[in-house]
């Protein structure tokens, strides 16, 4: 009997918030695995951070038993994908591993910027897409539309596209049998050697690295000598198993199947995501294609807030890193904040997500400076530098020319805010490539973009300037030259070297005065006067003024009032606590990204 | 050692809009008498923690209070009568220091001659009256009862009684409150002569009808630097008169200081009766300071008046957190050598080199000083002194 007859892998594919976690829960509880009660809300989204953000990091993935109408049982793994701009490596090596995908489309929204990356990855990987329309529920459902949109601007056939509604189960039923019908069986070579694929891999306390793989040929067990194709490092296999979604150990893991395997690794980063798993004695001379080592492409300081200490963060960093393989981080100083560590990030979302961790996961309070890009300057000498770090810039007459990463970037919007976004893109040194409508309400705007004012506060304005609408793609095309200078930031006359940025010249004069202005907000009244200023070498290009505070006082203290007092008076010192001390200035620590944030007002 | 006993009389005839001391609406007389009698239950029932050889929890100082302040709520709505019941509970309890201060707080409109003579006889010889401004407007919007012609007839009235030693307090700071308005109330209390005077920033106290204003956008804060000139002008014209500026907000004749009030910021004892009451007793048998409140419930108190909240015991550090912090409110600073003495460490070794620097940058400002014997704030140092301040917590 043909085993893999009765597989199907498969991944949901979809736009962020079109209910791809909702439906892999209800996958889930239709397929029986987890009882009702024991349903957490979006069971896949397993950090209380992916659950609040409505966007999974970390992949889940999941053996479903289904027993279809023709009677017979299918296994059904789903394999998640990671659902942000940031990831998109991740998502094409877990689409990889699959036959299929399932495109949900909200059929209140129609297609956005992130569905159509998600499909061309996924026809990349030549897999089978099968498009369902969801929230079929909702009264603003415009199924037809949505048809028509998926056949106009994917070129997918969508008459058959199931309507359903993961949020109440309606559909999921005919979603499955057609997903039988639909989505290819694995054909893979059980006698033949092994070749596996890595499309996730996360650190256990007790069982080392975790490797999450897709079988395509051979099969693995208990006791065989693995190999890992891009490294050469051997490991013995110490556990195979299914993810049914909690691990499930088996004898063996077959040609066609999904599961795990431990070796006893030490961190993700010696299993790297897209590589090939084989067997040492006898390997595969064809590996899995596509494998990359992930680049980070934003970079920022992370420092210990005061009363942190330094070991702690360090700690704590490298905890992180053993899970993570896209984060990277190397010790650094700053005259400002003393020892820290320069983190790698794939963007700003990864960025925030590790700070929050750090925070809430270790309970450390950090602080992080301006996100960078990797700016390549060229010396006059020749050399090259790869710059991360602004405050390392060279002085000027050393410094030949810079060139800055560009990324082409895809920015879907309904069409009335068309003319709002092109200023915002002309201001962001955007170029447009072309413009095209999907439909006649909805444009795609196609820019030639510089990285750096992507990550600043893009997205954010993006949103904010199309209600929540706007969704935005890019990747990165190729470094260009540019005219770049240094924006530094002094404080009482001193310079802060953790607030100082690379700019375009261009946008010097705005940038120095809005953080001017954000950190007269920000930072609270002195004993005295302190001055803010912004500087371009040694020429103030903005300036604001923190006034002396006049008022700070108890008038009535008497004797019932001095616990309550001392209370307050702490309390002013804790605020103290989650200041740095910049020569005589105190900055909040939430400066330094405030600094950072989009401003509606600006 | 002896210590301080402050007698709470959680009674008002209306609540004024900024307090936020416990007081409820006065019903009925027979409160009153119901009220006295739990307090002098209290105090009696107090007696066992006095008692040598008694088996209690804590034991406090022996010595008779020096000190007895009525405060509340409006302590002159209680009958000299009702005063004397509890006075003669506090001296059969704690015995009767012949050099004592008694204060009652009095509200103008709640007293007449007769009224004050009675108090008088009955052994108070402080009066502090709660005048807060000789501006009729003001007083409206303070939401007072009285108006300024009442405050003068009980100033004089409490003369005639024989009071020697009476106290004013007046609020500034307050919406509509002009510089000018200010300057007059404060000229009309300076020609009273008073012994000692009291001036109150109006701060928004959790929970007042005030700060609910405040945040419903009905009233407004004072401009920090308008409020800021008012102290300062005040500060100028009390000094002129021949006051001593010897706390942040409290103002006397040389002689004259509050010797209550100097118990809060010299952390020295004082024992609270009554809902809303605070202590601060320093247990002998181990040495430590030992806070305890009664819930600010009148009901309960009525019930069980000797039952209190007690708080974990003070450590040295508590102690001498807590006093540096009261300290620092008083002109004259903290003594240093008198803090080693007293809690056994040096001051600066204690709080570290850090605090010090902290310190420092104040007195380059002219918000503080250091001399060899002691440290302290300047007037600069008084209207931003939580800064300050909060080095030490």
């Amino acid at each position: 009997m043909d085993y893999q007859k009765y597989i199907r892998n498969f991944s949901i594919i979809a736009h962020i918030d079109h209910g791809k976690s909702t439906l892999a829960d209800r996958l889930i509880e239709k397929t029986g695995l987890v009882a009702e009660r024991d349903m957490k809300e979006q069971y896949l989204d397993n950090m209380d951070l992916e659950r609040e953000r409505g966007i999974t990091i970390k992949l889940q993935t999941t053996r479903l038993v289904y027993k279809a109408q023709d009677g017979e049982e299918y296994i059904l793994n789903l394999i998640d994908t990671p659902g942000h701009v940031d990831f998109t490596y991740e998502v094409s090596r877990s689409l990889a591993a699959c036959e299929g995908a399932v495109l949900v489309v909200d059929a209140t929204q129609g297609v956005e910027a992130q569905t159509l990356a998600n499909v061309y990855l996924a026809l990349d990987e030549n897999l089978e897409i099968m498009p369902v329309l969801n929230k079929m529920d909702l009264a603003s459902a415009r199924p037809d539309e949505c048809r028509e949109e998926i056949e106009e601007v994917i070129g997918l056939d969508a008459s058959e596209a199931p309507e359903i509604s993961a949020k109440t189960g309606m559909g999921v039923d005919e979603l499955l049998e057609q997903l039988i019908q639909v989505i290819p069986a694995p054909t893979g070579k059980e006698d033949g050697k092994l070749k596996a694929l890595i499309f996730d891999s996360k650190y256990d306390n007790y069982l080392g690295v975790i490797i999450y793989a897709r079988i395509f040929d051979g099969k693995v067990k208990k006791g065989d000598v693995i190999k890992l194709m891009s490294t050469g490092a051997k490991y013995e296999v110490t556990e195979v198993g299914y993810c049914a979604p909690g691990l499930v150990p088996t004898k063996e893991l077959r040609a066609g199947e999904v599961g795990y395997i431990c070796g006893s690794i030490k961190q993700v980063a010696d299993a790297r995501v897209g590589d090939t798993v084989t067997l040492a004695s006898d390997p595969t001379d064809d590996p899995c294609p596509g494998y990359k080592k992930v680049q980070s492409m934003v970079y920022c300081g992370i420092y210990p807030a005061e009363g942190e200490k330094y070991e702690s963060v360090k700690d704590a960093l490298e905890k992180l890193q053993v899970n993570d393989a896209a984060f990277n981080f190397e010790a650094e100083t700053s005259q400002a904040l003393g020892y820290g560590f320069r983190c790698g990030f794939l963007g700003l979302l990864h960025m925030e997500i590790i700070v929050e961790r750090l925070e809430r996961e270790f309970n450390l309070a950090v602080i992080t400076t301006a996100p960078s890009v990797i700016y390549k300057v060229v010396k006059t000498d020749g050399t090259v530098i790869m710059l991360q770090n602004p405050s390392n810039l060279p002085t000027p007459q050393e410094i030949d020319h810079i060139e800055e990463p560009m990324v082409k970037a895809t920015i879907m919007i309904p069409n009335e805010y068309v003319g709002s976004i092109m200023e915002l893109c002309q201001q962001r040194r955007g170029t447009m490539k072309h413009m095209e409508y999907i439909t006649p309400t909805r444009v795609a705007l196609h820019y030639d973009m510089p990285l750096n004012e992507v990550i600043y506060d893009f997205f954010d304005a993006l949103k904010s300037k199309t209600r929540g609408y706007g969704s935005l793609e890019y990747e990165l095309d190729r470094y260009q030259r540019s005219s770049l200078v240094k924006l530094d930031i002094m404080l009482n006359r001193e310079l802060v070297d953790a607030f100082s940025m690379i700019v375009h010249e261009s946008n010097a004069y705005q940038r120095g005065r809005f953080v001017c202005e954000k950190l007269k907000e920000i930072i609270p009244m002195h004993q005295f006067e302190v001055p803010i200023q912004a500087a371009i070498g040694q020429k103030i290009i903005a300036r604001e003024t923190v006034k002396a505070y006049r008022k700070d006082v108890i008038a009535k203290c008497y004797g019932g009032d001095i616990s309550r007092k001392k209370k307050l008076l702490e309390k002013q010192k804790e605020g103290k606590k989650r200041m740095r001390q910049f020569g005589t200035v105190e900055v909040p620590q939430e400066a330094f990204t405030a600094v950072l944030k989009y401003d509606d007002n600006k | 050692m002896s210590f301080g006993v402050y007698v709470h009389v959680p009674f008002c005839k209306s609540k004024c809009p900024y307090c936020d001391f416990y007081s409820v609406f006065m019903r009925d007389a027979e409160i009153k008498e119901k009220y006295t009698d739990a307090l002098v239950s209290e105090i009696r029932a107090f007696a066992k923690y006095f008692t040598p050889g008694n088996d209690t929890e804590h034991r406090f100082i022996k010595e008779a209070p020096d000190s007895i302040y009525f405060g509340g709520g409006t302590p002159s709505l209680l009958e000299p009568i009702r005063i004397r019941e509890i006075m003669k509970a506090l001296d059969d309890t704690f015995g009767r220091e012949r050099d004592r201060e008694v204060t009652l707080e009095a509200n103008p409109g709640t007293v007449d001659r007769d009224l004050l003579k009675g108090m008088r006889a009955m052994g108070v010889n402080r009066l502090s009256l709660g005048v807060q401004s000789f501006d009729d407007e003001i007083l409206k919007k303070l939401g007072r009862t009285h108006r300024t012609v009442d405050s003068i007839r009980a100033f004089e009235d409490a003369r005639a009684a024989g009071f020697k030693n009476i106290s004013i307090d007046l609020i500034f700071g307050i919406e509509g409150q002009t510089r000018e308005i200010w300057e007059e109330s404060l000229k009309k209390a300076l020609e009273l002569e008073p012994e000692h005077i009291s001036l109150y920033s109006l701060e928004f106290m959790e929970g007042t009808v005030f700060t609910r204003r405040l945040q419903e956008g009905k009233m407004k804060e004072t401009d920090p630097e308008e409020d800021r000139a008012m102290y300062e002008r005040a500060v100028e014209l009390l000094k002129e008169a021949g006051y001593e500026h010897y706390e942040i907000s409290n103002f006397a004749k040389p002689s004259y200081e509050s010797r209550h009030n100097l118990k809060y910021w010299n952390l020295d004892d004082y024992a609270g009766f009554g809902p809303g009451a605070h202590s601060y007793m320093t247990d002998e048998t181990t040495g430590q300071g030992q806070r305890y409140y009664h819930l600010p419930d009148l009901e309960a108190y009525l019930k069980k008046p000797s039952k209190v909240e007690m708080m974990e015991p003070n450590g040295y550090a508590d102690d001498m957190t807590e006093f540096t912090i009261t300290a620092l409110r008083l002109s004259r600073g903290i003594d240093k050598i008198e803090f080693c003495e007293r809690f056994g460490q040096d001051f600066w070794e204690f709080y570290g080199d850090l605090a010090h620097l902290q310190f420092k940058s104040f007195m380059d400002t002219g918000h503080a000083w250091e001399s060899e014997e002691g440290i302290g704030l300047t007037l600069k140092g008084f209207n931003v002194s939580n800064q300050i301040l909060s080095i030490f917590v």
